[in-house]
């Protein structure tokens, strides 16, 4: 190694903030993805912050816990009252508030989530040519019913008070779903909960690569986060897109390898504690009499909930 | 000698909710090696990101040459240039700095993108392969590279750039030692040519070589003390407080005992 320094690193060069147009500079599709993908690592901190809350979710097993989703979910999608779907949602909605979950953070998800999945695919059964009854409302008028093939159109197309009924229901469904495993997932360590799944007989092999791969996601995360720092901090004019493709590919050939390389590290790691194919996970921890309590609670909750 | 940059009572917090700094201030002269150390997990990096205005605090300021670094400032195009011209960041772990698909394209994306010309970025590039002796890797994917190639292109893509101010975060981490002497006499040279230096590091070592004024963070995310590395270096009490020094179990002969570690204290010639 040579220990001169190059001419041009023995001047200070002149940098000038003036411009003659001025710019503001804003976040590109690349600049944007890279971002969002880093913010995963946020919503892992949230998650493992709220998991360690001392609420009344968080003091209850996870194993009863999965019991209590399955159940529930059961529970929401065999019953068809509505009267009983909101009694659910009052039920969680207590849960939520004695647990310490952040409200907004869970019903923002829920209500942007339950619109897509429950409303939007549903919204045309409130019509009264698919679901027939009492229209409160017009929409379309047409001068006679037309039909064709199989096809009846009636002349006059509405909202149906039934309709809005079944809208309605399948919504609450949605909500109802999302809220509970939302609810669980925030009062319950990832770890805790892909361990708790050996109840149900799922392999331990197939666990063992859930958390693995939990981990390598937020490992990936945290390697994008600091890439994505790296090329702000060099990357301060629009760079032209033949090269920004060139920097994405050499991105995911790193990433490509950078996992292949962890890939191998593992199974050294899991070679030199003994692993020879057969994986077992143990559950040492027993089933308290407070956990057995809240189980029976909660299972009442959801026959009560079923015959409301 | 005038300020170059200046941090008033800064604070941060990752997720608003674990403290990362607590009411940082400093300032850094122009032409000067500052160091900031402190044990893992004080808040060394993140202070460098903030400086380097890839975070922002969450209360406080920070200025370079008077300018406030802020979100919006940096969304001026024109000062944002000019900043990022003006600060170099090395980052602690090279692999995750590095993201061109060769050395020679790491080595020449900062020149072009300053508005260089290709020969300009080329002549820069040839010339700090040269220094750094990564000639022979200029067309070598840079995920094919030992820990020491890539601390040294890492390097090498911010040099190309001429900045003002370094800032290096744990320059000697995953060196040898050749690499090592290497890399303090560079910093040397570059900090006699007129770059403002700024270094984090745990290593005391470090700290003595270049005899520069310090920064010592507590495990609380706090400024213990500023002052220059003679008296730093002097205070046991601090560096044992600040989990800087602690006492090693070691033998000798048949005979074990613990002290703390002497070598930069009773550093003779």
């Amino acid at each position: 190694m040579s220990n001169a320094l190059p001419l041009f690193l023995q001047t200070n060069e002149e940098h000038s903030k003036k411009s003659s147009v001025k710019k503001r500079h804003s976040l590109s599709f690349i600049d944007r993805t890279l971002k969002s993908i880093a913010e995963l690592i946020k919503i892992v901190y949230f998650q493992s912050d709220t998991a360690s809350r001392r609420g009344l979710l968080q003091q209850v097993d996870a194993r009863v816990k999965s019991i209590f989703l399955f159940f529930f979910i059961l529970i929401i999608s065999l019953n068809r009252q509505i009267s009983s779907q909101f009694f659910i949602s009052a039920f969680f909605f207590v849960l939520i508030i004695s647990s310490g979950v952040n409200l907004a953070f869970i019903y923002k998800k829920v209500v942007v989530l339950s619109f897509f999945f429950g409303f939007l695919v549903v919204a045309p059964a409130a019509l009264n040519f698919i679901t027939d009854g009492e229209i409160i409302l017009n929409i379309v008028h047409f001068k006679k019913d037309l039909s064709f093939w199989i096809y009846h159109v009636p002349s006059v197309i509405g909202v149906t008070k039934e309709g809005c009924l079944v809208v309605l229901g399948f919504y609450m469904k949605v909500a109802n779903s999302l809220t509970l495993t939302l609810m669980i997932v925030y009062t319950t360590p990832f770890n805790e909960i892909i361990k708790s799944l050996r109840l149900f007989r799922v392999p331990a092999m197939f666990l063992l690569v859930i958390t693995l791969t939990y981990k390598f996601i937020f490992i990936l995360a945290q390697t994008t986060e600091e890439t994505y720092f790296a090329m702000k901090s060099r990357w301060w004019r629009n760079t032209r897109e033949s090269q920004m493709d060139k920097i994405v590919a050499g991105r995911i050939t790193h990433i490509f390898r950078k996992s292949w390389i962890k890939y191998e590290e593992i199974y050294r790691a899991m070679s030199a504690r003994g692993y020879t194919g057969a994986v077992n996970i143990s559950y040492s921890q027993k089933i308290k009499y407070p956990d057995i309590a809240f189980l029976v609670f909660f299972l009442a909750i959801g026959v009560l909930c079923y015959f409301i | 000698m005038e300020d170059i940059v200046q941090v008033e009572n800064i604070s941060y917090s990752y997720v608003q909710k674990h403290c990362a700094l607590s009411d940082i201030s400093f300032s850094v002269k122009k032409g000067e090696i500052f160091s900031i150390i402190g044990s893992n997990g004080c808040g060394k990096s993140t202070l460098l990101h903030l400086i380097s205005g890839l975070l922002f605090p969450d209360s406080g300021k920070i200025s370079f040459k008077g300018d406030a670094i802020t979100e919006d400032s940096l969304k001026d195009q024109a000062f944002n240039s000019y900043f990022r011209e003006s600060i170099g960041y090395v980052f602690q772990n090279s692999d995750n700095q590095l993201f061109c698909p060769t050395v020679l394209g790491e080595l020449i994306f900062g020149p072009l993108q300053m508005g260089k010309t290709s020969d300009i970025a080329m002549e820069r590039a040839e010339a700090v392969m040269k220094m750094l002796n990564i000639d022979c890797l200029r067309d070598r994917p840079t995920y094919m590279l030992s820990g020491g190639e890539k601390k040294r292109v890492a390097i090498g893509s911010i040099l190309t750039m001429n900045p003002d101010v370094l800032l290096i975060d744990e320059p000697m981490s995953g060196l040898d030692p050749k690499n090592r002497s290497f890399l303090i006499e560079l910093i040397f040279q570059l900090n006699e040519a007129g770059k403002t230096i700024i270094l984090t590091t745990h290593h005391l070592e470090l700290v003595d070589h270049f005899q520069s004024r310090v920064a010592v963070l507590s495990e609380q995310h706090r400024i213990e003390r500023i002052g220059n590395a003679e008296e730093i270096l002097a205070d046991t009490d601090l560096l044992i407080k600040t989990n800087l020094i602690q006492e090693h179990l070691h033998r000798h002969g048949n005979i074990s005992h613990k002290h703390l570690p002497s070598n930069f204290l009773f550093h003779r010639h």
